[in-house]
């Protein structure tokens, strides 16, 4: 029985500590005005001055869902834009598509395709830097909806902080699409909205994989992406924040890249079983143990171990609260164990506010149905990013780095409805 | 901003050579020590006012000290919240504070014939001078001039009533602190991580003594007024989520120990809860003559009128004060609480004197900085001398008082009787006798080597009569089996009063008539008494017997 307690106390403080630095990555830009106004610069009356090569990685992607992510960079206020589509030589249907969108604007898109026998998206992307010729690259994801005004301000962020890297924001919309997604929309919303912010001012960062954009003569000089990882988008922000570059992230509710959350539970626990093995890869590959300080080695470190330690937490928690209470502990480690949880309950009621915000910044009602929904789904959506992990786990075991595409079905096109009709002019064109 | 001020404060010191360095050195830590020093001559004052001669000042005559005490001791001994049966009468935590500090409390403020609760009243000293630091904090937030931050301390310190209850092992003492370090965090810049660590801070207060809960709507003010309005969501569902979810800790509590809803053979908090609320008789208006309220009210109004009645009316005042209005809305509420009529114990003061200070320091220096400001030439001086002189008359006017009373606090032996007849008992009663006594006794005699299991060694008078079942397995004699009576002043206090009256507790009453007098040390009428029970002897009235020992059967006993 001691042992018991001995193990549920200890793990108690444990518990504790992921918990409430956790919930204090989290609410980085709402800790402080200095912080909240830092996340939000303005900008105007800066003229263009770079120019730009966006690379958009495609792999079984809809004609609709691509002509809709061409179109929107086609309408960037910034006119120094070229678009590199990005296919692999398997994947005849979409290189197909790519071809046919590349003809239509010879000018301003042209098509990479990938010959090397393993696919995956950091080898696409490899080769189609190997075509740019813009002083900076972007990535944007095929099924992401950019805002017309983004590449304007991005260079004007790289004009006015001297920036290596600048991370622009991204928001899932299909927040009622499944009971998860919701969770889902709201995890992207508090990493781009307010997580970022703070592991860029801690100098670490892992960047995103999409809306990111580097100087190019940067991406060359670090080789490029990491061809063998799953996650190459946090990879190379390790390995950025080794040299000491300095990344800004933007934030802007006008300026914000819209994307689609997977729509069913394998497509969703398929991509963050991948986002977990790439983590777990990074994590192995060691590259942040060569960060300058033990701070920001140990704050490297916990950047990537965090998500396992924050799903393992959610289920743990709970399972520590009723075990005690179930062997009918002493009452005393029954308050014990229940200590961690008042951090982890907190973080949903800051949920619930960061909800309301997202409602307003992206002008979605969100009504009570929402806000149940996302208290209720909190255990089994913490349940499923625990199997995701335990799964990555077992393939990180089995060596088992197969790159698992989430499929796209254009479910984000219907939310901005703007686009969707630009989808069908294109494809009437075509 | 921070640029611009980070390369003006640079510069001069990188062109200076490394003698002007090493003067600049020395000037930044004279500015250092400026600052520090008078800082720690208040504190040090506070100390050596709330922190010497704890044994002899005040008089050991309310059982509440004890009470907590044993309740500490019982925490840190036997891993219980309670030497009796925790029936929820307050949240444990308090206590649970002192049990942690118990053992270097002991080797501070512990000695030969010390009664042994003195260290609890050094958990005391320690509350008094971080509550002194926290008020310097919060008159710092509120924007005062660092020397003028100073004296709001100073005047809480000194004040009789401040010394009176803040030398005693009170609940609300405990509360306090975190009320303080509440108001400290929210006062200051806006912080997100500083409100809910505010929210924690209430929720130990709360944890530490429910009333302090009657603070929530001015710290609530106070937080509406110092957040940023764009975050101001965040802080106030950061602020109430981390109150309420540590809370609800001692509700989880009585779930666990399945005592939340009344039942057959246990305690319960809902019993608590409305005995609490409606089950203690109310004190009457505190306005109407003669009324339990009133009788406290002039007893604190005896003490200290000045701090009352200025700190009051300023509190009013206050309100009107954007930056200071969560401060003067504290003592506003408990006022208020106060005239719903409702039972008031003495304590109840202790929680609106730092504020009632506050304010009055607040107001002063905006009434001279207005005066130093807002008139020029001519009649600035006239404004600044009439402030100054209002000032040098409230100090002239107080002094007296306030030096009397701190100086009693620091010299004067008040239990000089119970430490002789600790000693007595210590000497000559055999470590296998029952003894009714308060609860104050009870440390001591546990301390000397008697049975703490309540029943048969120290026996706390409240329990024979109401707790009936304890009774009825562990002292089937009842009265009879009882076999000395040590009144310290705790006890002798009820004697003739409500609760040791033949109707409220029959058992005690029966036993205080069937006693003769072993001895009795002190003046008459403020005694402490060892009476030895006689079941067979003709019964005495108690009260009589305490206003006349010379005439009371008495009897001798030997070691």
């Amino acid at each position: 029985m001691s042992v018991l307690i001995f193990v549920l106390l200890l793990g108690t403080v444990m518990l504790f500590a992921v918990c409430a630095g956790t919930m204090w990555w989290m609410l980085h830009a709402w800790l402080t005005p200095e912080n909240y106004e830092s996340t939000n610069f303005p900008a105007g009356g800066v003229l263009n001055r770079h120019s730009f090569s966006v690379i958009i990685p495609c792999r079984d992607e809809p004609y609709d869902v691509m002509a809709a992510t061409v179109q929107r960079l086609l309408d960037q206020t910034h006119r120094r834009v070229e678009i590199i589509l990005s296919v692999g030589d398997d994947d005849v249907d979409t290189a197909d598509r790519a071809r046919m969108l590349a003809a239509l604007y010879p000018q301003r898109i042209r098509v990479s395709v990938n010959g090397d026998p393993i696919k995956n998206k950091p080898r696409q992307l490899n080769s189609a830097l190997q075509l740019c010729t813009g002083e900076i690259v972007g990535i944007v994801d095929a099924e992401s909806l950019t805002a017309p005004g983004l590449l304007a301000r991005i260079d004007a962020t790289f004009q006015l902080t001297g920036a290596d890297v600048v991370q622009g924001a991204v928001h899932l919309v299909n927040y009622r699409s499944r009971w998860f997604t919701l969770r889902n929309c709201l995890e992207y919303r508090i990493w781009f909205r307010s997580r970022l912010h703070g592991h860029a001012s801690s100098g670490f960062i892992p960047l995103g994989g999409n809306t990111v954009f580097v100087w190019r003569h940067l991406l060359e000089q670090v080789g490029g992406w990491d061809s063998d990882c799953l996650a190459e988008d946090c990879e190379i922000g390790v390995r950025l924040s080794v040299m000491k570059k300095h990344t800004v992230c933007v934030y802007d509710p006008e300026l914000t890249t819209l994307e689609e959350a997977p729509t069913t539970v394998r497509a969703f626990v398929k991509q963050r079983t991948r986002w977990s093995l790439g983590f777990m890869q990074v994590l192995a590959k060691g590259e942040w143990k060569k960060l300058p300080t033990w701070q920001r080695r140990l704050g490297g470190w916990w950047t990537l171990v965090q998500q396992y330690a924050m799903a393992l937490a959610g289920v743990l928690l709970p399972l520590a609260f009723v075990t005690a209470v179930a062997f009918s502990l002493p009452a005393g480690v029954v308050i014990i164990t229940y200590v961690p949880l008042i951090p982890l309950l907190l973080t949903v009621a800051f949920e619930i506010l960061a909800l309301r915000e997202f409602g307003r910044d992206m002008h979605f009602r969100i009504g009570l149905r929402d806000y149940v929904r996302l208290v209720v789904s909190t255990p089994f959506y913490q349940a499923l990013l625990l199997y995701s992990a335990v799964a990555a786990a077992v393939k990180f075991r089995r060596r088992d780095f197969n790159w698992d595409k989430t499929p796209h079905t254009g479910a984000h096109l219907n939310i901005s409805s703007a686009s969707t009709i630009d989808a069908q002019k294109l494809k009437r064109a075509a | 901003m921070t640029v611009a001020q980070k390369s003006t404060s640079t510069t001069p010191v990188s062109l200076v050579r490394p003698s002007g360095r090493y003067l600049a050195d020395l000037k930044r830590l004279g500015y250092l020590l400026l600052r520090v020093i008078p800082l720690t001559l208040v504190l040090t004052l506070t100390a050596i006012l709330y922190g010497v001669n704890l044994h002899g000042y005040p008089e050991f005559g309310n059982d509440d000290e004890g009470t907590y005490f044993a309740q500490a001791w019982s925490v840190a001994n036997r891993g219980d919240v309670a030497h009796y049966t925790y029936w929820y009468d307050h949240p444990p935590v308090g206590w649970m504070q002192m049990a942690v500090l118990l053992q270097p409390l002991q080797w501070v403020w512990g000695g030969d014939g010390i009664p042994i609760q003195t260290a609890g009243r050094g958990m005391m000293t320690l509350i008094a001078v971080g509550s002194a630091a926290l008020i310097y904090k919060i008159s710092c937030n509120l924007g005062m001039a660092k020397p003028v931050a100073l004296v709001a301390p100073l005047v809480w310190a000194l004040s009789p009533l401040a010394v009176h209850y803040g030398r005693q092992i009170f609940l609300d003492n405990i509360a306090l602190i975190w009320l303080l370090a509440c108001f400290a965090l929210i006062t200051g810049k806006p912080k997100l991580h500083h409100h809910v660590a505010a929210g924690a801070a209430f929720g130990l207060a709360v944890l530490s003594k429910e009333t302090a809960a009657v603070a929530l709507p001015a710290i609530l003010v106070a937080l509406w007024v110092s957040s940023w309005p764009r975050t101001r969501a965040f802080s106030l569902v950061g602020f109430l989520g981390a109150g309420a979810l540590l809370i609800s800790g001692w509700v989880l509590f009585a779930i666990v120990k399945n005592e939340l809803f009344p039942g057959p053979g246990h305690v319960s908090l809902w019993d608590a809860i409305v005995w609490q609320l409606h089950g203690r008789a109310g004190a009457g208006f505190i306005f109407a003559d003669g009324s339990g309220a009133n009788n406290i009210l002039e007893e604190w109004l005896r003490q200290d009128p000045y701090l009352i009645c200025a700190g009051m009316l300023l509190s009013l005042v206050g309100l009107f004060f954007r930056q200071a209005r969560g401060i003067a809305l504290v003592p506003v509420v408990y006022l208020v609480v106060a005239l719903r009529g409702g039972y008031i114990p003495a304590m109840y003061i202790i929680t609106p004197l730092p504020f009632f200070a506050l304010i009055i320091v607040y107001l002063t220096w905006k009434l001279w900085q207005n005066a130093s400001t807002r008139f020029q030439g001519a009649i600035k001086w006239p404004g600044r001398v009439v402030v100054a002189a209002v000032v040098s008359a409230s100090v002239f006017v107080v002094t007296p008082s306030w030096a009397a009373m701190s100086t009693a606090a620091v010299t004067e032996n008040r239990n000089a009787s119970y430490q002789a007849a600790l000693a007595f008992v210590d000497a000559n009663l055999p470590r296998d006798t029952t003894v009714l006594t308060d609860d104050n006794v009870w440390n001591d005699m546990v301390e000397m080597g008697w049975n703490a299991d309540g029943w048969s060694g120290p026996l706390w008078h409240f329990k024979l009569d109401r707790d009936p079942e304890a009774r009825e397995k562990n002292l089937p004699g009842e009265w009879r089996q009882i076999d000395y009576i040590f009144l310290g002043r705790a006890m002798d206090v009820f004697v003739g009063g409500e609760i040791l009256s033949k109707k409220e507790a029959p058992l005690a009453y029966a036993a205080l008539s069937h006693s003769e007098l072993v001895k009795a040390w002190g003046p008459v009428g403020r005694q402490v008494r060892l009476l030895k029970v006689n079941p067979d002897m003709e019964p005495v009235d108690p009260e009589w017997m305490r206003a006349n020992p010379d005439q009371a059967p008495t009897t001798t006993i030997s070691p």
